[in-house]
């Protein structure tokens, strides 16, 4: 019997011929990469009694730290934060910090690190990102990170696999996040709950590795422990831009007579662009149905949707109009590259005529901690969720819609049909 | 590891996700110290029941439904529901990140499907994980507790994955004298 990307990366590395869905087994990890909770990841060994921290690293050519979510700082709590970070890059010897000038954690790893056919985790929830790359990768806490750190392995559960067989093309108005929209809406943000997805048919290869990105970055808003695509040329391509050398790796492809959990298709040519309503991911509506709704600030940028195909499309729907009067318009590259590689395009110069404000690349949108709402108002984002206070204080709501979504809503004040 | 829980249920709905149980806000400025407990504490919950940390009596049972604390991989949302006073967590499902940085800090988490069906805010409970059995003393209602892992045991044991850890390193001196 054959098996699926993530039963056979989990049983390469766990040097077995063969696993099961349900079997737990100890698998040696190929890459880990950190943010700041670095810092944690280090507390939780002196917390639970290892008053030097951790007792080694596994393999300093596997590990990766960056500082992403507070770059830079906000407060002074985390600056300090920071200087603790860098004395304990030096403390461990870790040879891959990116400090100044990161991106999205994500964003910096797909561009930088993270390799095809590889079992890697991150000290983030969404690091299922990775998986647009062929990389059988995921978000953990940082007491488990301490161990895998310390050991290079780690206990995994086999999970069962979900294949999303894709085909047909995006139309004008819609992208990847209204596939994901459409899944919650139709089988729950339980769907994937302690599964993988694997995503795969002509749609999926049609699709550029940054639109495979926001589907495998949303993954995990589907309860999912991985969100796979193949390996293609395309994958191959971008591996190819980066810098310096680049270590050999090795593509999993599924087995032909893979045993699936469940399967689902989906003709990406029907879907319409949707929207997830306050405060949850499966909280789906129409555009008609919340068409009007002012809007007090508009956002484009994260893991999910901050990538250059995603600042061009804002810019296709603003060319030629202005932000509304009512409304703050942020937009957040997911990365220095992509934020110059705009600036090469003239985006960056329309947007800012345009009225949206630029802001450097990191996490901070996402997550509340610039754009910081008030109170009652109402934001539209292509961001990764709109849980109940993450963005704002008491009486607000938030949006989730592609970028395309976003930027009419800014160009209207108001959620809009298009 | 604890085997027989006695308390006072508190219960929630489907899909509390972890921005609800430990605000990104109150967790962006603290060092994983004490003080960053509290803060974490008093702001648990609050966009759904506000002050909750001075209800919950200690010994209490958190109940759940439907894919409890999906979101974040913040560990600050598992560590606040034991500093709350919570013994164990049971829910209809639980989110992966959730299930996995519970263990690991060496706190029960059990799914049970449809327990949310049978359990109000305020039963008084009894789990026994030797039986695994949950009795709901206000009802009088039995029902049957699918076993944690052999692995989620080991490691709860172990007081969590860093006690684990060590009993790992002790091996390994051990194996080179």
């Amino acid at each position: 019997m054959g098996m699926t990307i993530a039963e056979k990366v989990l049983a390469r590395n766990s040097g077995l011929d063969i696993v099961h869905p349900g079997q737990y087994v100890d698998a040696k990890i190929d890459r880990i990469i950190a943010d700041e909770e670095f810092y944690r990841i280090h507390a939780a060994a002196v917390n639970g009694g290892m008053t030097d921290g951790l007792p080694r690293i596994w393999d300093l050519d596997r590990v990766h730290v960056v500082i992403d979510h507070f770059e830079p700082p906000l407060n002074e709590t985390q600056a300090v934060r920071q200087q603790m970070i860098r004395k304990l890059i030096d403390k461990y010897g870790i040879k891959y910090f990116k400090d100044m000038s990161c991106s999205v954690i994500h964003q910096h790893s797909v561009e930088n690190w993270a390799l095809p056919g590889e079992l890697s985790l991150g000290s983030d929830s969404h690091s299922c990102a990775w998986g647009a790359l062929n990389c059988v990768s995921s978000g953990m806490g940082e007491h488990e990170l301490a161990y895998a750190m310390t050991f290079g392995e780690l206990w995994f559960r086999v999970p069962q696999t979900i294949k999303i067989f894709l085909k047909g093309d995006f139309g004008k108005w819609t992208d990847p996040k209204d596939l994901m929209f459409y899944l919650a809406k139709k089988y729950s943000v339980s769907l994937g709950l302690y599964k993988s997805l694997e995503f795969c048919g002509p749609g999926a290869s049609a699709m550029s590795v940054s639109q495979r990105l926001t589907c495998s970055v949303h993954a995990v808003e589907l309860g999912a422990k991985f969100g796979l695509f193949e390996f293609d040329d395309k994958t191959a391509e971008f591996i190819e831009c980066r810098q310096g050398a680049i270590p050999e790796y090795t593509p999993v492809s599924p087995d032909d007579d893979a045993m699936y959990e469940s399967e689902i298709e989906v003709d990406l040519g029907t879907l319409k662009p949707l929207i997830a309503c306050p405060h949850n991911f499966e909280n789906i509506a129409g555009l008609d149905d919340v068409k009007g709704t002012p809007i007090h600030q508009a956002q484009v940028g994260s893991c999910a949707n901050g990538r250059l195909e995603d600042l061009r499309a804002v810019w296709e729907v603003l060319k030629g109009h202005h932000v509304h009067r009512r409304t703050r318009f942020l937009v957040q590259p997911a990365s220095w590259n992509v934020y110059k590689a705009a600036m090469h395009e003239g985006i960056i110069d329309g947007l800012l005529d345009s009225g949206v404000q630029v802001l450097s690349p990191g996490c901070h949108l996402c997550l509340g901690m610039q754009g910081r709402l008030g109170e009652n108002e109402n934001a539209i984002t292509s961001t990764t969720r709109n849980h109940n206070g993450r963005l704002g204080g008491k009486n607000c709501k938030v949006y989730i819609a592609n970028p395309k979504i976003v930027a009419a809503a800014a160009i209207a004040g108001e959620i809009t049909e298009v | 590891m604890k085997t027989t829980f006695h308390g006072k249920a508190y219960k929630f709905g489907d899909n509390i996700d972890t921005d609800v149980i430990a605000p990104a806000m109150t967790i962006s400025f603290g060092h994983a110290d004490k003080a960053e407990q509290q803060d974490v504490m008093i702001h648990a919950f609050e966009s759904v029941r506000p002050d909750f940390y001075k209800e919950v009596q200690p010994g209490s049972i958190l109940i759940a439904g439907r894919n409890f604390g999906f979101g974040s991989h913040r560990e600050q949302a598992t560590t606040v529901i034991r500093d709350m006073g919570f013994d164990i967590l049971i829910a209809d499902s639980v989110a992966r990140l959730y299930q996995r940085n519970s263990i690991a800090i060496g706190f029960p988490v059990l799914e049970v499907p449809n327990i949310s069906d049978v359990v109000s805010e305020g039963d008084i409970l009894d789990v026994d994980l030797e039986k695994w059995v949950l009795t709901n003393c206000t009802t009088g209602k039995t029902i049957d507790i699918e076993p944690l892992s052999e692995m989620a045991i080991r490691i709860i044991s172990a007081g969590g994955i860093i006690g684990y850890m060590r009993q790992k390193l002790e091996g390994e001196n051990v194996c080179r004298v």
